[in-house]
């Protein structure tokens, strides 16, 4: 796995925060960010329901490999290099439930960000 | 010899022995984790082992040396076993400390250089898709 690429909800204030902060950790595997459903998006995965990345975050892998919600984090967290430990422990039995949790609060803040209107003025 | 230089001689006796040993253990069994963190890059694995068996050496043999007077009267012989005991008792702890100090790094490293070499993450994915 060389390269991942996230596809990312650009209307959501939380996400694009979330975006830029995983774009300046050291990364092992390089991340690539594209607005989900977007033309490139498009562009770059002509057989995916684009509809579905915009209701739930999804990550594809050089190969096609794809990672949707709580997989999907968990594969971004991997890409770091000082995350790598702790998201290889996550996937443990027993420590799911924090990633569960982590993508719970995740969607949670997306919903209350995306609640107020930004139109052109939220863009970054 | 009086009681007090025997009891010198007999710990310095004791504890650079202990000292080459366990020195020797490092150097002998560090390598192999050393192997498996560089990769099978044995060159690499050599020099760094040497480095930290120097290290190891160094501080040991300064802590023996420095340790070495002692305060106490030691004119008989129950007075030599005690004075002894606490000498080479304090060596051994800190030879103990710092051996497992470096079997914990030694560790640390060859975990980190696994986690870094995994290729694919540790989920399968949840469905496939043609890149274009």
């Amino acid at each position: 796995m060389t390269a991942l690429t996230v596809l990312y909800d650009a209307d959501c204030p939380f996400c694009r925060r979330a975006k830029g902060w995983l774009a300046r950790q050291e990364q092992l595997v390089r991340l690539e960010f594209v607005p989900a459903g977007s033309e490139p998006a498009r562009r770059r995965f002509p057989d995916l329901d684009h509809a579905h990345t915009l209701k739930v975050i999804t990550v594809i892998g050089d190969r096609g490999e794809v990672y949707r919600g709580e997989r999907a984090w968990l594969v971004c967290l991997w890409a770091l290099r000082a995350w790598r430990p702790t998201a290889n422990r996550m996937t443990r039995s027993g420590h799911r439930v924090f990633l569960r949790a982590a993508t719970e609060l995740a969607d949670r803040l997306r919903a209350m960000t995306k609640d107020e209107d930004c139109g052109e003025t939220c863009q970054e | 010899m009086d009681a007090l230089v025997l009891t010198y001689v007999l710990y310095l006796l004791i504890s650079i022995g202990l000292t080459v040993w366990v020195g020797h253990t490092l150097s002998r069994n560090g390598k192999v984790f050393l192997v498996d963190v560089f990769g099978g890059n044995d060159e690499l694995a050599r020099t760094v082992n040497h480095l930290l068996v120097v290290g190891f050496y160094l501080v040991n043999f300064g802590f023996v040396t420095w340790y070495l007077r002692t305060a106490d009267t030691v004119g008989e012989t129950r007075q030599v076993f005690e004075t002894l005991s606490v000498k080479v008792g304090t060596v051994l702890i800190v030879l103990g400390v710092l051996h497992l100090g470096n079997v914990f790094v030694l560790g640390r490293m060859r975990r980190r250089s696994l986690h870094q070499a995994e290729d694919l993450p540790p989920v399968g994915p949840d469905a496939y898709t043609r890149p274009a």
